[in-house]
């Protein structure tokens, strides 16, 4: 009973930083361009703005519109309560790595409806590059879960996945670990419409992607896709840190545990947003027909993990 | 006067001879209107021609480029060209153009697969208004028009109307960014030949030439922000900041308004403002020198920049193109060497080219003008004596033609006085002939990268609209 109260304030610690790190993120990007920057509490800010401004609906559109931030938002919560992020015992232990994939895909397919549905040109557009990027994002994705189960000994159960590695010890930065965490991490860029794939500051409509499909929400609307695409970087990075590099996970709780296990993580996490403010600051947003490359690379790391599992 | 009838074939003569088509207009006359073109090079010549009915014989034919001067004539006069196929609005949201609720045509291309996109006037970002209209077989770009007229002013009837002996500050602001390439436009119409101090002269070259580094400052940082790289845009943006501060300097305003005057310059620049500005222009040199290299040295740009929207040179010589768009396509074009003004014909400088017409040509080409134009400044600094700024100028009656080199390309301005007043004024802002060239540099492209090509081309709105 106290495991299972401990799970659901982990999953109510990760929808509640979720904002702050993308305002880090943000903060971190303009601190590098010599911008001083937004304050890092700005997303909470922009949300609760957001949450309290009334919805203006396209006519073309259907009951699906306004219902599809819910399921977009639902999908984010049931992922967060599977998410390992400072204890290894989750709320909802039923799920598994290739279910989470398929949330994620869920998520994605009701965001490109969302697109769809407005009606307006750049939803459209929006959507069907998504389409084309998630064709190529989900087998890396996959892949590299797999060399990872592989590695642990082929459960893909969240738990048991950083009790294996942790068990390994120093083995464990075996080939391929490293290389189905950098697989895992370029498509942690793409499927959260980071730079290269995706400009999350653009004011180009006809270069947006993740931005176009939200063209049409507004209001709540608006402020839940928002928070849930805040909350899937969060995810994202929560799995890179606790699935891949798991060490200070908390497996029996104890105060001193949870407060080291809280350091571990948020640390991790900062560094991984760090990482990508770098390469937001330094690359250029990859011509669209380039993108499958970039996502092809990451299938072959993923690949190279797989084989190097049966060859070293 | 000639009959409009062997104008075509005066045109084509006249272009024979390296003369383009640099701006074609009409004009009422009693009993009929007249037609006035007017021929660039190595020196201006204007071929006139009257037109008794409606209707006239096209040159769009025989000379490509007069195609969008004949819809503006077409839309202003309502003088139908025989002959002219492409009679779509030029801007179609002006008052002269189609009323506001007729609808804007469909692009003329059909097929299975093929999607129209209509974009704009409304845009994400601050931009100007302007309505694009993609025909797209997927990503790649099929067919491109544009639409404009949105912030359409009236600036030549402005000028016609004026009771005012010096219109340099209606001329400053047909387009804002351009305000000295235009006032210098409009004072060589109202000065014609009166001798003009030399200091003045000098002056207003160095301030031309700062105009032209921080509009080519802003291209670049614009270059760098639509290919999403961070931190060379915001670069380049302080940089165009401090070129914006020290025109405040020099006369108050960040873009240099209301520094020239019919005869002269309105103020004089101190010793110690011009030691600032030498020594901030030669840094500005070198640090456009690290801002470039940063973004050449970016493999993910480069991928971006090189053979995205690329002029042809056919193309650029075709649509007549001025300025760096049509240097950067290997069209050898400058009005401050072809024509000089000002003391443009005391200093040495280089013409960059580029023969490739992609972004990157683009963005080199203003990459060099700027470092072209810091040698211009420093050189006028050196030979600048003290003297008059200002000279008394009665303007004579007459037709005269006042040619610059703006940021953006050559501005062409005509005026027809009258008893000294200006009877009919004619603008042609750089940007006017660039926006057809911008319709054919991005086909075959694909959607997403347009705005990174529209960028590089760098065309003005208010300059096109008037």
């Amino acid at each position: 009973m106290m495991d299972l109260a401990l799970s659901i304030m982990q999953t109510i610690l990760i929808i509640a930083l979720s904002p702050l790190f993308a305002g880090i993120l943000r903060k971190a990007k303009a601190r590098m361009q010599h911008r001083t920057g937004n304050s890092i509490l700005q997303p909470y800010r922009d949300i609760a703005k957001l949450m309290r401004k009334s919805e203006t609906v396209s006519e073309s559109s259907s009951w699906l519109f306004r219902f599809i931030p819910y399921v977009c938002f639902g999908s984010m919560v049931l992922l967060a309560l599977m998410t390992p992020f400072i204890l290894a015992d989750v709320a909802a232990p039923y799920g598994d790595l290739i279910s989470m994939v398929y949330i994620f895909t869920l998520y994605r397919f009701m965001m490109i409806l969302g697109g769809l549905e407005g009606g307006s040109t750049f939803g459209g557009m929006g959507s069907s590059r998504e389409m084309m990027m998630s064709v190529l994002i989900e087998p890396s994705l996959l892949l590299s879960l797999m060399a990872l189960a592989g590695l642990t000994g082929g459960s893909t159960m969240v738990s048991d996945i950083p009790r294996e590695l942790i068990g390994m010890g120093a083995i464990v930065f075996a080939p391929a670990l490293i290389l189905a965490a950098s697989s895992f991490f370029i498509t942690l860029l793409a499927e959260n419409s980071r730079v290269p794939f995706d400009n999350p500051a653009t004011h180009l409509e006809l270069t947006m992607v993740h931005e176009g499909m939200l063209i049409e929400y507004s209001g709540r609307g608006l402020g839940l896709m928002e928070l849930s695409s805040m909350m899937r970087l969060m995810i994202f990075s929560s799995l890179l840190c606790t699935m891949f590099f798991p060490w200070g996970l908390v497996f029996t709780p104890s105060p001193s545990a949870i407060l080291i296990g809280l350091a571990s993580v948020l640390i991790k996490i900062l560094l991984v947003m760090l990482a990508i403010a770098l390469i937001e600051s330094f690359l250029a947003k990859y011509r669209l027909f380039r993108l499958p490359n970039l996502l092809t690379a990451s299938f072959a790391l993923s690949l190279l993990a797989m084989i190097s599992l049966y060859i070293l | 006067m000639h009959s409009a009838d062997d104008l075509p074939q005066r045109i084509a003569e006249c272009s024979d001879e390296g003369l383009g088509l640099a701006c074609m207009y009409a004009r009422s006359v009693p009993g009929g209107h007249v037609l006035e073109a007017v021929m660039i090079g190595d020196r201006v010549e204007r071929i006139t021609a009257f037109v008794e009915g409606t209707t006239y014989r096209s040159v769009t034919p025989s000379v490509p480029c007069a195609s969008i001067y004949e819809r503006e004539i077409y839309e202003t006069y309502s003088l139908t060209p025989i002959g002219h196929r492409d009679m779509r609005p030029l801007r179609s949201r002006s008052p002269w153009g189609l009323s506001k609720d007729s609808a804007i045509p469909h692009n003329d291309i059909s097929g299975s697969g093929i999607f129209e996109i209509p974009v704009g006037p409304i845009h994400a970002g601050v931009i100007g208004p302007g309505h694009f209209r993609f025909s797209v077989a997927g990503e790649p770009i099929l067919m491109m028009r544009t639409y404009l007229g949105y912030s359409r002013r009236g600036v030549e009837r402005l000028m016609e109307t004026s009771a005012s002996a010096d219109n340099t500050v209606i001329a400053e602001r047909i387009s804002g960014d351009n305000a000295v390439a235009h006032a210098l436009a409009y004072l060589q119409t109202a000065e014609q030949d009166s001798d003009i101090p030399e200091r003045a002269r000098f002056i207003r070259t160095v301030l031309s030439e700062l105009e032209r580094i921080y509009n080519h400052l802003g291209t670049i940082s614009g270059i760098a922000l639509d290919a999403s790289l961070a931190v060379p845009a915001a670069q380049g943006g302080m940089l165009r900041e401090n070129m914006l501060r020290l025109n405040e300097k020099i006369c108050g305003h960040r873009q240099l308004w209301g520094m020239l005057k019919l005869g002269g310059v309105s103020r004089d620049i101190s010793k110690a403002v011009l030691n600032e500005i030498e020594h901030e222009t030669m840094k500005v040199g070198f640090d456009t020198d690290e801002l470039v290299k940063l973004m050449v040295g970016s493999p993910s740009f480069m991928d971006r920049a090189e053979t995205t929207g690329r002029l042809s040179y056919e193309d650029a010589l075709r649509l007549r193109t001025v300025g760096p768009v049509a240097r950067a396509s290997g069209v050898a074009n400058d009005v401050r060497k072809n024509l000089p003004y000002a003391a443009y014909d005391m200093v040495a400088m280089k013409v960059p080219m580029c023969p490739t017409g992609d972004v990157y040509a683009r963005l080199s080409v203003r990459h060099k003008e700027i470092k072209e134009s810091v040698s211009v400044i420093l050189q006028c600094i050196n030979m600048m004596k003290d003297g008059p700024i200002r000279t008394a100028v009665r303007p004579k009656d007459g037709s005269y033609v006042g040619v610059t080199e703006s940021p953006r390309g050559e501005t062409v301005h005509c005026a027809h006085i009258n008893d000294g007043k200006i009877t009919r004024y004619k603008i042609r802002d750089a940007s006017f002939p660039n926006w057809p060239a911008l319709e054919s540099a991005v086909l075959g492209n694909i959607v997403p990268d347009f705005p990174l090509v529209n960028k590089s081309f760098d065309l003005s709105y208010s300059g096109n609209d008037l």
